[in-house]
């Protein structure tokens, strides 16, 4: 189950480059890079870190495809 | 910053080992050699210290993508190490030349993979001080593998006989070229 997220679309909105959100989440630019590119599942803590940061919930950011189990 | 400190049991033992390895060099009248293991214990002890100061999470340096890197880094460094017992055990003329091959392909695989995915030099970091690290990598190893050429032969009768000294040269340039990689792919 793959998870995807919004992080990019999310942050673009705000007006914000990869390495200021890197700065404020104290991660590595490369790091928010791997999440939006789907190439690295960020930890549940750094997951409720981003979704805290822009004040939304944590399934409107990250998703899996194809939905959750039932 | 919280630092890792010994506890008592530690410290008594720690006293104790230098008290007693003082002692029996005295005796046999080393005793420069037994300060200088002494020096050199307390060093690896102070250096063990250091490192896990930093592999804590609150202080670390890294950040979670880099720690998960540099794990599969040492696994795959416990591969390569592997992987060059048994296929190089009958290649090389001396046991020691043998032992250093070892110990620079899996130097070489641990931080060339570090280099290569960005997670030998944690995030905050300066890029500048990063590259030029590597850059000191690649001018050592190349200046090394150049006073190299001509001096010795690399095989002989079938048998790898070059010494230690090349594979910590070439070490040193695979390194800094992963690096160097590393840092463009990032860019």
């Amino acid at each position: 189950m793959a998870v995807i997220n919004r992080l990019r679309e999310i942050r673009e909105a705000q007006h914000l480059s990869q390495g200021q959100l890197a700065e404020i989440l104290a991660v590595s630019r490369q790091t928010i890079n791997a999440i939006e590119t789907g190439k690295y599942n960020p930890s549940l803590e750094l997951a409720l870190h981003i979704a805290g940061y822009f004040q939304r919930p944590v399934e409107e950011i990250f998703k899996i495809q194809g939905g959750v189990a039932k | 910053m919280k630092k890792q400190k010994l506890s008592k049991m530690q410290k008594g033992l720690l006293a104790g080992w230098s008290v007693l390895n003082l002692g029996i060099f005295i005796l046999t009248g080393h005793w420069l050699m037994g300060l200088l293991m002494t020096v050199v214990l307390l060093s690896l002890v102070a250096l063990a210290l250091n490192v896990s100061d930093k592999m804590n999470p609150k202080v670390s340096k890294f950040d979670e993508r880099q720690m998960a890197l540099r794990t599969t880094s040492y696994r795959l460094g416990l591969l390569v190490g592997l992987l060059a017992s048994v296929f190089g055990m009958y290649l090389f003329a001396e046991v020691i030349d043998f032992a250093y091959f070892i110990i620079c392909a899996t130097i070489t695989a641990v931080v060339g993979f570090q280099a290569l995915t960005g997670s030998h030099f944690g995030f905050i970091e300066k890029k500048k001080s990063v590259l030029s690290s590597y850059i000191i990598f690649i001018i050592l190893g190349s200046i090394l593998l150049f006073l190299y050429l001509g001096t010795q032969q690399f095989m002989v009768a079938g048998e790898i006989t070059v010494d230690g000294v090349f594979w910590l040269a070439l070490a040193f340039l695979l390194v800094g070229l992963c690096g160097l990689v590393g840092n463009l792919k990032n860019k």
